[in-house]
């Protein structure tokens, strides 16, 4: 099967937003943040990436400033506005807690009915 | 890999239903209402399948012979359809379980990072 | 959600798109760039590395294509794009777009001259600052079967000195000036005012100022402020009029002001005004219940109607003695506040209402007929559009462009229905019947264009969306598959359209309906009988000059005189003269006593109306008597006081009696013996209750009639009567002459037949009736032209079918019938819903309806049958088209 497993809704608005939370961001450099932290365990596609971004822009989540990059190049970095670190907030909550009751049917042996 | 469709509005997508469906035939035989009832009690009523969800489920992953069907009577001596897990459904749920921990790992481990 | 953060990324994606585009491509690129670095890094060759990034990140088109979609700029870019799409489709299809622009603008313009009217008379009236601010004090004695008439003077100063309430107040009596400074006399429509009658409309003079508390005192009110018009006409518009004197009724007045073009309250052609000048007597007790004067008053800021409105009723309970208690609690009398545009154009507002309610019609029947062409024209199109479905255009893109193509639509009808709108109000003006909105304006203003503007945008997205939603909801295989053939296509769009098309004739059955109703009750008043014979009656209205006719004695002998000169004119029957006269909008009510019939307590008294004429009165009018005698040359000052009633007064108050020989009186020590009984007449309105926003509401209130001769001080003026055997025209220089002959410097004013009075009575009915036939022709038309759009489209559609009947044997009236039968179908569901809907609507109109029911059989049936014919005759034209196809080149036709 070669199905891909599909996230929870929100997972990669809630990364993107979590990434930023920590400090500004341009597009590349969230993708590298989101591999590093999670040890490459986590992929996300490069063209799901920029749509997302300008979704949350859109949505006053996230803003966004040219700014220089490390190798002096002129980059659009995104940084967390006040509404989105609300929104990261209940975004977390609500996915630990998916996450915790899938989890704990996932555990289950098949004679606990 | 992961990909995302924000389209969907249920509160489960459906990687995840496919898996949770899975799961709870992994138990034994149940028809299309008693698996979304289980779903639903067992996650603390925090997951709630919608029918227009569940059953075009079913049908993939039957067609994918990950499940098989069969005809009988349910409790109320009602005609019910009834599923149960095929060999490699067993055989992709725990594939499919272990991806799904550890992306939830990884995941964690990023929402952790202060 | 965040609604500033989407508005701002809106208005970017319009504003500066191509920055927006130019940003987008450097981020994506720079993303590409950066990671084919890193590649490179870890030690692929460069141009690899590029390439893998490249591949890696996928089709930087589609991205984009996402992240557009994402932040919303499509809906605004394909609103863009479509209004310059659709200003191109003009250009290039200009039947199209003149049909669709035309009947958009009938519908706007129709729209926007009833806003002006109703705007103008209503919302903001000419020259008036806060409009809402303003009201009128009335009062009202429900026992006596009086509901809104004028204010006393005592009851003025009520509300005067409540400035908790009323930031102003101000009294007002009509007055007419001779003006005697020019070539000939002239009549000025003049007005008396208390000083802060300009604050109260909140209106400035132009030029110089307008009254002192100073001069509005008995003695010292020589002083004139002049209305716009009457500055330009007498004046020549010349600013040295400030400061100069004229002569007013024989009086030196000083110009000291002239206002703006726009202020001409109480009436819309008030030349000037004058101090009221009342002495402090008038303010007496005993001027309680002596109403004669218009008072209004403005409401301090802040304060609402219900609130003055409420305060109004503690002060009709300030009673100033027990008597005064005692006969207002008998009569149930109170004051109250009306809005001033209610009081000004109360009977107009019906019409009116109606009228907007029908124009709205008019505007959805053109939606209507719109959204029917833009189906058509999609069928065209579907394919193009079922591709770029398939290629991925979003389903709002496809509104968002459709609406725009709409909008610009939208933008030449609006733009061709204000043009129509002024042209139509000048028509209106032309025929709206004397006497409605005399000197009324209808500004172009802001208000006014705001209303088209929303108007027409309500209008795009009416009509817009429908074919936008239908379009979108078919999926790109449905329309991909639909443009293979053409003859079996575009079933559900035609079936749309057939809907759109009965739903106009059903609104054009309404308003057909609502017009025969409404002319039919107009022709039920006209037969109305008046109670006497207008025809061939000349009437006009003069008033004596107090200075020059200080006695009784030289009143009654120029009455005298100008009757007798009257009489003598060669065709001339007979002559007399009145202080009022029937259908010229005032009525005068007075209580009496009858002697030895003492008042019960608890009881109002006897009321009546009460009118001063001159023996000629009855026979000039042609009133019967019913018994006894009329007035004579006799009843002179000195002989027996005499009194004639008519029929209603001595059924009211002598059932079953003889009322001659009776005595009435109104608590003085003279008793006037009733010798006659005359028939009533109507006096205000033909039929229904007497007027209602004038003197006084009495129905069939009964009259008694005094004798100017017996009575000093009544022949100060008032209506002279002709009754001439060659027509009312011929009469006109008679009274000129006669008047003239007497005193050439006394003018004549308000010449006019007593049949154009009784008509012009009929004047918001007719106006209602003529308008909404106007409205009902235009309703009809459109949906004519829609359904004879619809049946032509499908005939050109089935030609290759009738091709088929006909080489199969059918004859060409078979085809005929088919198609006509097609048309005949849809009129009559249109007609169904039509009488139902008009039914129910009607019902608002009932008001305006007399003896004549709001379902009235006779008005649905004949809007029903008009409606087929109609609808036939639109059929007509395709069906004959549908008659001559050729089988051969039909099949050939794909």
């Amino acid at each position: 099967m070669d199905q891909p497993l599909e996230l929870l809704q929100g997972t990669l608005d809630m990364l993107i937003l979590k990434a930023v939370s920590l400090s500004p961001l341009h597009g590349y450099g969230i993708l590298l943040r989101i591999q590093q932290i999670s040890k490459d365990r986590l992929e996300i596609l490069q063209g799901s990436l920029y749509p997302a971004l300008y979704r949350l822009e859109h949505q006053g989540w996230i803003a966004s400033a040219w700014g220089e990059s490390e190798n002096k190049r002129k980059a659009k970095y995104y940084r967390l506005t006040p509404a989105g670190k609300r929104r990261l907030q209940t975004e977390t909550e609500k996915w630990r807690r998916m996450a915790d009751v899938i989890a704990g049917i996932l555990r289950a042996r098949p004679e606990e009915v | 890999m992961m990909s995302l469709n924000r389209e969907r509005s249920s509160d489960l997508i459906q990687g995840t239903l496919d898996m949770l469906i899975l799961k709870t035939l992994a138990r034994g035989r149940a028809h299309g209402y008693a698996i979304a009832e289980s779903i639903h009690q067992r996650s603390e009523d925090v997951l709630r399948v919608e029918e227009s969800a569940l059953y075009p489920a079913l049908h993939r992953l039957e067609l994918h012979g990950l499940l098989a069907s069969e005809w009988g009577a349910s409790e109320n001596k009602r005609r019910a359809k009834y599923y149960k897990l095929t060999a490699r459904g067993r055989k992709f749920l725990g594939a499919e379980s272990a991806h799904w921990n550890r992306m939830t790992a990884a995941i964690a481990r990023v929402m952790e990072t202060a | 959600m965040n609604f500033r953060s989407r508005i701002q990324s809106w208005t970017k994606a319009l504003l500066r798109r191509s920055r927006v585009e130019r940003e987008m491509d450097a981020e994506l690129r720079s993303h590409i760039v950066a990671y084919a670095e890193d590649l490179a890094r870890g030690g692929m060759p460069e141009e690899e590395a590029m390439r893998r990034a490249r591949i890696e990140f996928g089709s930087l088109e589609r991205v984009k294509e996402e992240c557009r979609e994402a932040r919303g700029v499509h809906f605004v870019e394909g609103l863009w794009q479509g209004l310059r799409f659709g200003l191109r489709m003009v250009r290039k299809s200009p039947g199209f777009t003149a049909v669709a622009v035309l009947t958009l603008a009938l519908g706007i313009g129709a729209n926007t001259a009833v806003f002006s009217i109703v705007n103008a008379l209503f919302l903001h009236p000419a020259g008036v600052t806060h409009p809402r601010q303003v009201v009128v004090e009335r009062a009202r004695y429900l026992k006596i079967g009086l509901y809104n008439i004028p204010v006393s003077v005592p009851d003025f100063a009520k509300v005067r000195d409540s400035r908790r309430f009323f930031a102003s107040a101000a009294l007002e009596q009509d007055a007419n000036f001779n003006y005697t400074g020019g070539d000939y006399p002239v009549d000025f429509g003049g007005s008396r005012v208390s000083w802060e009658w300009f604050d109260v409309f909140g209106a400035k003079p132009i030029l110089g100022r307008v009254f002192t508390p100073a001069e509005d005192q008995p003695n010292a009110n020589h002083e004139v402020v002049l209305s716009y018009g009457a500055w330009e006409r007498w004046f020549g518009s010349n600013p040295n009029a400030i400061g100069r004197t004229i002569q007013l009724n024989g009086q030196p007045y000083r110009i000291i002001g002239v206002m703006g073009p726009d202020f001409h309250w109480p009436h819309p052609n008030t030349d000037l005004w004058t101090p009221l000048a009342l002495p402090p007597t008038q303010y007496s007790v005993q001027n309680t219940f002596n109403e004669s004067y218009l008072a209004v008053a403005r409401l301090q800021p802040g304060v609402t109607f219900a609130q003055a409105s409420a305060y109004m009723a503690v002060l009709s309970k300030r009673y100033a003695n027990a008597a005064i208690q005692r006969f207002a609690e008998a009569s149930q009398w109170s004051i109250f506040l009306m809005p001033f545009a209610d009081h000004v154009f109360g009977d107009l507002r019906t019409p009116i209402m109606i009228l907007a309610g029908a124009v709205a019609f008019v505007l959805l029947i053109a939606c209507a007929n719109i959204a029917g062409l833009l189906l058509a024209k999609a069928a065209g199109r579907s394919k193009e559009l079922a591709v770029r479905a398939a290629l991925g255009a979003s389903r709002k893109r496809l509104i968002a462009q459709a609406l725009g193509e709409n909008a610009s639509l939208g933008i030449l009808g609006v733009l061709a229905g204000l043009l129509l709108s002024q042209l139509g109000l000048h028509a209106l003006l032309f025929a709206e019947p004397k006497g409605l909105a005399t000197g009324m304006t209808f500004p172009l203003d802001g208000y006014v264009l705001g209303f088209t503007a929303l108007a027409g945008i309500l209008a795009v997205l009416v009509f817009g969306s429908v074919p936008a939603w239908h379009m979108s909801r078919m999926g790109p295989y449905h329309a991909l598959r639909e443009s293979g053939r053409s003859s079996t296509s575009s079933r559900g769009r035609q079936n749309f359209r057939a809907w759109l098309v009965a739903g106009e004739l059903a609104l054009g059955l309404v308003l057909l309906a609502g017009t025969g109703a409404l002319l039919k009750s107009l022709a039920r008043i006209a037969d109305v009988n008046p109670g006497f014979d207008p025809h061939g009656v000349m009437t006009a209205a003069l008033s004596l000059p107090k200075q020059q006719y200080d006695t009784p004695a030289k009143q009654n002998s120029f009455f005298r005189t100008v009757l007798d000169r009257l009489r003598e004119t060669p065709g001339i029957a007979d002559a007399g003269a009145g202080n009022l006269i029937p259908f010229v909008g005032t009525n005068s009510s007075a209580s009496f006593e009858i002697q030895g019939k003492p008042t019960p307590p608890g009881s109002p008294g006897p009321h009546g109306d009460k009118r001063f004429v001159t023996p000629g009165y009855f026979t000039s009018f042609g009133i019967p008597l019913l018994k006894g005698r009329l007035f004579t040359d006799d009843d002179r000052k000195g002989s027996q006081l005499v009194t004639v009633i008519d029929d209603n007064l001595a059924r009211q108050y002598w059932p079953n009696q003889n009322p001659i020989g009776q005595k009435i009186g109104n608590g003085g020590k003279t008793w006037a013996t009733v010798v006659g009984i005359v028939g009533h007449i109507r006096f205000t309105t033909l039929a229904g209750e007497e007027s209602s926003s004038v003197m006084s509401q009495s129905g069939s209130k009964g009259v008694y009639y005094l004798c100017i001769y017996q009575m000093p001080g009544t022949a100060t003026g008032g209506y002279l009567i002709a009754k001439s055997s060659g027509g009312a025209a011929s009469a006109e220089s008679a009274i000129r002459q006669a008047v003239r002959s007497v005193d050439p410097n006394l003018p004549v004013s308000d010449m006019m037949p007593m049949e154009t009075r009784i008509a012009a009575s009929l004047g918001p009915q007719r106006f209602a009736a003529n308008l909404l036939a106007v409205f009902a022709g235009l309703a009809i038309l459109l949906a004519a032209v829609g359904l004879y759009g619809l049946i032509s489209y499908s005939v050109a559609q089935r030609t290759n079918e009738f091709g088929i009947r006909m080489a199969l044997g059918a004859r060409p009236k078979d085809v005929l019938r088919l198609v006509l039968l097609q048309g005949a179908r849809l009129a009559v569901i249109g007609a169904g819903a039509g009488v139902v809907a008009g039914i129910i609507l009607m019902r608002a109109m009932h008001s305006l309806l007399y003896r004549v029911s709001y379902a009235d059989p006779l008005s649905f049936i004949g809007a029903a049958v008009l409606l087929m014919l109609i609808a036939l005759l639109a059929c007509y034209v395709p069906a004959r088209r549908a008659m001559r196809v050729d089988p051969m080149v039909a099949l050939r036709y794909e």
